[in-house]
């Protein structure tokens, strides 16, 4: 099935930019190696940066500038690109840059139950002010309904959920944030991974959520 | 047979032969490349492996390589997305220095003030221009006129490099290798076009968007604001500065297709 919620243009531009933090600039590159329209988007996106650059007023370089250059051009770089991990099949689930970061694909995710049917791994070394989490929803389980105190990004990885009138599966995007209280079910017949970027806490409207909460740090 | 010659040397002397055809093919193609070298001013981006090669195959073709790179230096520009392709071909097949220096010239004064507006202190911009441009040069061969315009491609090296000195990390992105990417719809063939103009239509799309558009743009590329710290600074909802960009984004599409149609 092919991606019905993308990525909003002006998370595009952000990430276009540089203005993105790194987990969600993490979620954005994987969105894009999943889904060409917004691959396509994120190139012009990137347009504008050049179009920029090249409409900016040029500032005078320094005197020894290109003497310094010059001097450094037969000299071999770095190794330009860190070596990719070994992919572990043909048809990973884990699109990069999440195999980098995870270790490897779904196999190598390291999964810590957070409640019933859930669970899930932290990022917490990746910085900046949005924190990123990989989740497992056990099929057909419901998450506890939920608010939020910031911005979240979910997408999906494998399997699907529901959220009210809405379907999401593999690539597609869930946007929430301080108005969004809602409750994902997961699809019956696989369990559903998928990516979650969130600006701040969740909001809990059950006991048992808000007991939770300080423990798991969702 | 009766040659009077051994196989042995039946062979050496068809290989010789055959040798000498090879060069003398090899020096008829690098004329021809030569000539059309100078007279569309473009390097032949497919066969230049092919000079070089003939070139080094026959050392007497060392001055005719010479003397085009000469006549085509003092036509060199940068400026222009052609002219800046151009240089970037000639970077990429011939490692050629000259026309590096054209587009050092060009690009470093621009990523410098680009460093600059994003409050960079002057000699760490300095510094961070050098690194783009010479970044530029190692990669120079997996710039591909088919994906995106010099300045476009210039831009996300400055902007990776930004990215890299501020946050100590680099920026996430996609393996385009990645066995998970799912690769667009065959395009059709009248579509796979040099995108060597987009980054200059963008250009004047951006001239005609409103002042509040252009505004939010202009602070997204060039103050690293988050939209929560642009709507604070603007004193309007994050939803205003998010639908602006969109407009504004929506905008530029709109005329870049209509451009390239």
């Amino acid at each position: 099935m092919s991606i019905q919620h993308h990525l909003m243009d002006e998370t595009l531009l952000a990430y276009a930019a540089g203005d993105l933090d790194q987990a969600t600039s993490y979620l954005v590159a994987a969105h894009l190696a999943l889904c060409p329209k917004c691959r396509a988007a994120a190139e012009l996106a990137d347009d504008i940066g050049g179009g920029l650059i090249e409409d900016l007023e040029p500032v005078q370089m320094d005197n020894v500038a290109f003497g310094n250059v010059l001097e450094r051009l037969d000299i071999e770089g770095p190794a330009a690109e860190l070596p990719r991990m070994a992919t572990v099949g043909d048809n990973p689930i884990l699109p990069e840059p999440l195999r980098s970061i995870v270790g490897g694909d779904v196999d190598a995710i390291q999964w810590r139950r957070i409640g019933p049917g859930v669970h899930q791994m932290r990022f917490d070394d990746i910085g900046g002010p949005s924190s990123m989490r990989l989740l497992k929803i056990a099929a057909g389980t419901s998450v506890l309904e939920h608010g939020h105190n910031g911005e979240e990004l979910t997408m999906v990885l494998s399997g699907g959920f529901d959220d009210g009138d809405e379907s999401f599966t593999r690539g597609d995007i869930e946007f929430a944030d301080q108005d969004t209280v809602h409750q994902p079910v997961a699809m019956k017949g696989e369990d559903c991974i998928c990516l979650a970027v969130t600006t701040g806490p969740l909001k809990f409207f059950d006991l048992f959520g808000r007991i939770a909460q300080p423990f798991v740090r969702i | 047979m009766s040659t009077g010659l051994k196989p042995r040397q039946i062979t050496v002397v068809f290989f010789a032969q055959y040798r000498l055809l090879e060069l003398i093919q090899l020096s008829i193609e690098a004329v021809q490349h030569s000539m059309l070298y100078d007279y569309n001013k473009e390097a032949p981006v497919s066969t230049t492996g092919s000079l070089t090669k003939a070139a080094t195959a026959l050392q007497m073709n060392n001055r005719t390589v010479r003397n085009s790179a000469r006549m085509t230096t003092a036509t060199l520009d940068a400026g222009t997305p052609d002219g800046a392709a151009h240089v970037m071909d000639l970077i990429a097949q011939n490692k050629d220095k000259e026309a590096f220096k054209v587009l050092f010239e060009h690009y470093a004064p621009r990523v410098k003030g680009y460093m600059l507006k994003l409050g960079t202190e002057n000699s760490l911009a300095d510094e961070l221009a050098q690194e783009t441009l010479l970044t530029v040069w190692r990669k120079a061969q997996q710039f591909d006129r088919s994906k995106a315009s010099p300045s476009t491609w210039i831009f996300t090296i400055a902007r990776n490099l930004r990215i890299d000195a501020f946050r100590k990390l680099n920026r996430p992105e996609l393996d385009p290798n990645d066995p998970a990417l799912i690769p667009e719809a065959e395009e059709p063939a009248d579509e796979r076009v040099d995108r060597i103009e987009r980054a200059d239509i963008v250009v004047s799309a951006l001239k005609d968007l409103n002042p509040e558009q252009a505004e939010v743009v202009r602070m997204s590329f060039y103050e690293d604001k988050s939209h929560s710290v642009i709507a604070e600074e603007l004193g309007v909802p994050l939803g205003t500065v998010k639908s602006r960009l969109r407009l504004a984004f929506g905008r530029i599409r709109k005329t870049l297709g209509d451009e390239l149609e």
